[in-house]
Formats: C-alpha cells, structure tokens, sequence
C-alpha cells in the first residue's frame, strides 16, 4: 500500500513531470494525460481521507483539489483546439508549461499542512499565472498583467503580516497543530485573520481590493479565464477559510462578504463587454461562498457546493465566450445576437453556463445558495438575507437578459459553429454543473 | 535601552529615511541606490539582531535581503534602465507636495495601525519596545505610497521592494526569523525578476485605458 502523503506529492509533482516534454515540444498532448492522471489521482485521495502530516487533507481540501484538477484536465484539451493555429508550436508549448507551473503552484498551496507554505503557493500562483493573462500579448493585456502583479502583490504582502502574527502567537505555522490548539482566541489572532481577509481577499476579488479581477478575467485568453474564475479564486478562498477557522470574526467577513455581493452585482448589472459581465459574476458568487463560510453550519457546506459548481460553470462561460470572441472578434454585448441560429451547441452551453452560474434551479449553485439562505434564516440574519436575495436577484436578471440577447434574435448567416473539443468542452462543463445540482438535490431529498 | 537596542533604533531610522529619499527621487538611478542602501541597512539590523539574539537564522537572512534585494535586484533595475532610455528620469509632483503627502499618508496611517490596532495588544518585541515596529508600518505605507502616486515601471518596482522590505523588518522585529521568511526573500525576487525582464520590457508607463473602464 502506498503512503497516502506519497500520492499527494505525486498530485502536485505531475504537471511538473510532465514539464519534460517541453523538450520534445510534445508539452500539449502531455499535459492532457498528465492532467487526466491528476484527476484519477484526485479521484482515488478520497479513499484515503483524512490526511495530516506534511500534507493537510479533509473532505473539504478533497473537493477543492478535484475541483482545481478537473478544470485543469477542461482547460488542458480546450486550450489545445482554441491556441491551435493562433500561437506558433513555441508559444504553445511556453503556455502549457505555464499552465502546468500554475496548477502545480496551485495544487500545493491547497495540500500542504503549513501557512506559511500555503501564502508561498498563492504568491507562486500570482507569478505563474501573470504571464498566461499576456498570451495575447496586446497593449492592454500587458496592461492588465502589470496591474495584476502589483495589486495581488501588494494584498499578498498584508496577508504576509497575518502569517507572521500567526506565527507570532502560535509559534508554528502547522495548520494542523494550530486548528487543534484548544484556547485560539486572542485578539492578535483576531488582528491576524482581519488583515488576511485584506490581504489574500484581494486574490479572491473581495470587494474593495477586487479592482484587477475584472480587468485580467476579461483579457486572459478563454481557458485562464476559466482557470482564473473557476479555480484561482476557490483556491485563495480556502487558505482564507483555513486561517478564519483559526479565531473567526464572523461579522467582518459577513460584511465584506454582503458588501461583495451587492457592489458585483451593481457593477455587472452596466457591463457591455460579456468576459467582464462574467468576471463581475465571479466575483459575486466568491461573496456568496465567503458569505458561507463566514456563518459556517449549513452555510459552509453551501459555499462548498457554490464554489464546486461554480467551477465548471464559469469554465463553461469563459469557453463559450472564447469560442464568440474567436467568431466575432469583439467583447461588446450590443455587436452579438442570434447566436443559436449558427451556433447551436457554443450558445447552448453560453445559455446552460449562464444559467449555472446565477443559480437557476437545478443546478449546483442553486443548491448552495439555498443552504446559504436556510442558515442565514435559522440565525435570524433577515436583513443580511434580504439584501443578499436582492441583489443576487439583481445579477440574474442582468446576466440571463443580456446572455438571452445574444443567444436570441435575427443572428447573422455568416457564421458557423466552432468543430471538435471548442463545442464538446464548454457544453460538457455546463452539463457537470447541472449534473452536482441533480445528483445533490436527488441525495438531500 | 540597551546600546544594542539604540544602534537597532538608529538603522532602522536611518532606513526609514532611505525611503524618504527613494520617495522624492525623480531620477530612477537614484531611487535604484536608495533601495541598495535600504537592503544593505536592513541586512546591517539583521546581523546585529544575530549577535544580540546568538540566532545564525538572522545571518542568513541578513546575506539573502543584501545579496539579492540590495545587489541582485538593483543588478536587473539598471540593466533595463540601459535599455530604456525614457525611463531615466520621470516626473513627479515637486518635494513639497510629496512630502506632505507622504507624511499624512505614512505618519498618519502607521499611527493608527499602530495606536488602534497594536497598542491595545500586548505584544513583545525581540529589542527595545513596539514603538520600533513604527519604522515597519512607515515603511509599508512609504512604499504603497510610491506604488500610487508614480506612473512608472521602474519606480512601481522599487515602491514594491520597499514595501517587502518593510514587512522583513517587520518580522526581524517580532519574532525569531522562520524558514518562512526567507522563502519570501527569496520568492520576490523571482517575482521581480519575472517582472523586469518581461513586462517591464514591453510596457513602461501605467495609464488609464478605455477598455479597463467600469
């Protein structure tokens, strides 16, 4: 039997094993196996549970990591038909090491059973994942690349204050033994995990520190957008759960976490670019899980599920939107329509995707939100509740009208529908978003 | 205080005023050295605090913030600076304006920190008292500071550096340097590396763009 720390490791050190073929400038094909691999060996660590030496594993940490693989393993194959013929074999091989750096960077910063180590992977993430948003290599994607280093940088230097508070008190920086210390409050704890929502909430696009997500989603090129919203984020939300568990100052993140909410939903209620409308989404559904977290019970096990179905929706957004980019050549809302006379499966998944990342029953962010709202109405929040109903009322009209607008209408003759994996992809990301839903509403009745 | 203890509070001041000085440079050179000289000071406390603490860790870290944030990073700043011409001086508001600015933006926001949030906690320092964690927090604003006002790669860099070097100081202050700490030491140069050789080649001056509005 082989050491359950040891297929840990092997988790984060595939994608870099699989950095090899860069040399044979085979990387593409590679990163599809490995990514697979990683997904199968994502798969199997459940049997194993929990995990606690090097590594740090619960069921919770197990649906982020099989959330970050299988988003990996949609953005690896979809990359491959989106790039293909748009990037020369060097470029494409210097994007899918890229991308495997960042999953590595992300994968450790999940697994391993230190804050500190945690913080280095999320900095390493910022560092690999710069580079991917400039793919493109235009004016403002490098733009956009600046202003993510500095303002992700600059947040991680606050959350860096929180680890060395952290340590302070503690002595340690082992999660494990940390969340197993019996008396953690103190109010420098407290300091700590206030400056660590400033800090490693501006990597999650809390509001007011969220000013470079909307600017580097809306740039990237369609899958790191995908890897962005879908994983990126959940994964910079995990390690901030992990340090709220420590001393939680709930009204704080509640706050901040309302505040998210209704500033996301405002601000993509007047977009006219769809990337940034979508962008502006995440951002919202990443208040709604902070919301989960911060008031914990059935609020938690709803901001996994949000998170967890959120994952694949957004991917299926960003990919559907890559394949309209790739058509139209432009990001404005009012330029596209009739999609679904021409483009029956890429405006069925922009549709389905739409539709799972506002949380249209059904699907699996439904069935968070609505645990979400039941733990806010057993704890009496009926003011938090109300704003929140409100404004993600708000974001679902403006998404879905404005989605329907370009999926509705007269269309345009000239255009056909993308072949191969670039329809297969974005429909299969939004069907497994609407499967988590099913298969949850089918478990809880 | 301890002769030691007085020796740390002179550098550290003498680092704040580096930061001053990198602060009011338009010259790009000049801020360049600024932030050699504040590694080296930062690298000089590192090494007291060894001796005063009997810690090789502080060594260590010592060697890393001079070797790779005072040389290293200098190092790559100039060499761009070779390659671009433009970014040889930029302009910047005039020192009375900056310098009223920064102390309401440093002063100000370092003693709220401080007196609101530090104060009330009961903290022990590894020298003299908390008030040496001041020079920290002034630092850290300085170089968020820098970040805002200034337009320029180069100077956004440096403001950057300077606000990690804040936060190592910092930690030499509070507690007894963990790995953890030089792993950052170590992890922002890569960032910066990263950043000079391939962003700051293609991009030098930060604007407003259309597309990024909303």
């Amino acid at each position: 039997m082989i050491d359950a720390n040891v297929l840990v490791y092997l988790l984060i050190v595939l994608p870099l094993i699989a950095e090899v073929a860069y040399l044979f400038k085979s990387l593409p094909k590679i990163t599809i196996l490995s990514a697979s691999l990683v997904v199968a060996l994502a798969i199997y660590l459940h049997t194993e549970l929990p995990i606690a030496g090097t590594f740090y594993l619960t069921s919770i940490t197990w649906v982020f990591v099989l959330m970050v693989s299988s988003v990996y393993l949609l953005s690896s194959i979809y990359s491959y038909s989106y790039f293909n013929h748009r990037l020369s074999n060097k470029a494409l091989n210097n994007y899918y090491a890229l991308v495997n750096l960042f999953v590595a960077s992300m994968l450790f910063g999940l697994v391993i059973n230190n804050y500190g180590l945690m913080w280095v992977g999320i900095e390493a993430t910022t560092i690999t994942s710069a580079l991917l948003i400039m793919t493109d290599k235009t004016p403002v994607s490098l733009e956009v690349t600046w202003r993510y280093i500095i303002i992700v940088s600059v947040g991680l230097v606050f959350a860096f204050i929180s680890i060395i508070l952290i340590y302070y008190h503690f002595n340690t920086l082992t999660v494990s033994q940390i969340l197993s210390t019996g008396n953690r409050n103190s109010e420098l704890v407290l300091v700590a995990v206030a400056i660590a929502l400033v800090g490693i909430g501006t990597k999650i696009g809390i509001f007011p520190m969220h000013t470079w997500l909307p600017d580097a989603h809306s740039e990237a090129p369609a899958p790191v957008s995908a890897l962005f919203s879908g994983v990126l984020l959940p994964t910079a939300l995990y390690v901030l759960y992990m340090i709220y568990q420590i001393d939680p100052p709930t009204t704080l993140f509640i706050i901040f976490a309302i505040a998210t909410i209704v500033f996301a939903s405002i601000f993509l209620s007047y977009q006219k670019n769809y990337k940034r409308m979508f962008a502006y989404s995440s951002m919202e559904n990443m208040g709604m899980a902070l919301l989960g977290v911060a008031i914990g019970g059935y609020g938690l096990i709803g901001a996994i599920i949000v998170l967890f179905a959120h994952s694949f929706g957004k991917a299926g957004a960003f990919y559907s939107s890559g394949n309209i980019l790739h058509t139209f050549e432009t990001k404005e809302m009012s330029s596209i329509n009739g999609l679904f006379n021409n483009m029956k499966t890429t405006s069925s998944a922009l549709l389905l995707s739409s539709f799972a990342v506002t949380g249209v029953p059904p699907f699996g962010v439904f069935v968070g939100e609505f645990l979400i709202f039941a733990q806010l109405f057993a704890m009496h929040l009926y003011v938090e509740l109300g704003i929140v109903l409100f404004f993600v009322m708000l974001a679902f009209i403006s998404i879905n009208y404005n989605v329907s607008k370009i999926v509705f209408g007269e269309g345009n003759e000239s255009i056909h529908e993308k072949e191969g994996m670039l329809k297969i992809i974005p429909l299969s990301a939004a069907i497994i978003s609407l499967l988590i839903g099913v298969v949850l509403i089918l478990v809880m009745a | 205080m301890t002769f030691i203890a007085e020796i740390v509070y002179m550098l550290s001041a003498f680092t704040l005023l580096s930061a001053f000085f990198i602060l009011l440079q338009p010259f790009i050179r000049s801020m360049i050295r600024g932030i050699v000289v504040q590694s080296v000071l930062i690298g000089l406390i590192s090494f007291i605090m060894a001796y005063y603490l009997s810690s090789i860790d502080f060594v260590l870290l010592g060697i890393l913030v001079i070797v790779l944030r005072g040389f290293l990073v200098s190092y790559l700043l100039e060499r761009q600076l070779k390659k671009h011409s433009s970014l040889f001086r930029e302009s910047t508001y005039g020192i009375p304006s900056t310098i009223l600015m920064a102390i309401v933006v440093a002063i100000v926001g370092s003693f709220i920190v401080y007196f609101y949030v530090f104060y009330n906690l009961i903290v022990t320092v590894t020298i003299g008292t908390t008030s040496i964690l001041l020079f920290a927090f002034m630092m850290m604003f300085l170089g968020i500071y820098i970040i805002l006002s200034r337009k320029n790669t180069m100077t956004q860099i440096i403001g950057y550096v300077e606000e990690e070097n804040s936060m190592v100081l910092m930690s030499i202050f509070l507690i007894p340097v963990p790995f953890i700490v030089e792993v950052t030491v170590f992890l922002d140069v890569i960032t910066l590396v990263l950043i000079a050789s391939v962003v700051a080649k293609e991009k030098l001056e930060h604007v407003e763009l259309q597309e990024l509005r909303g």
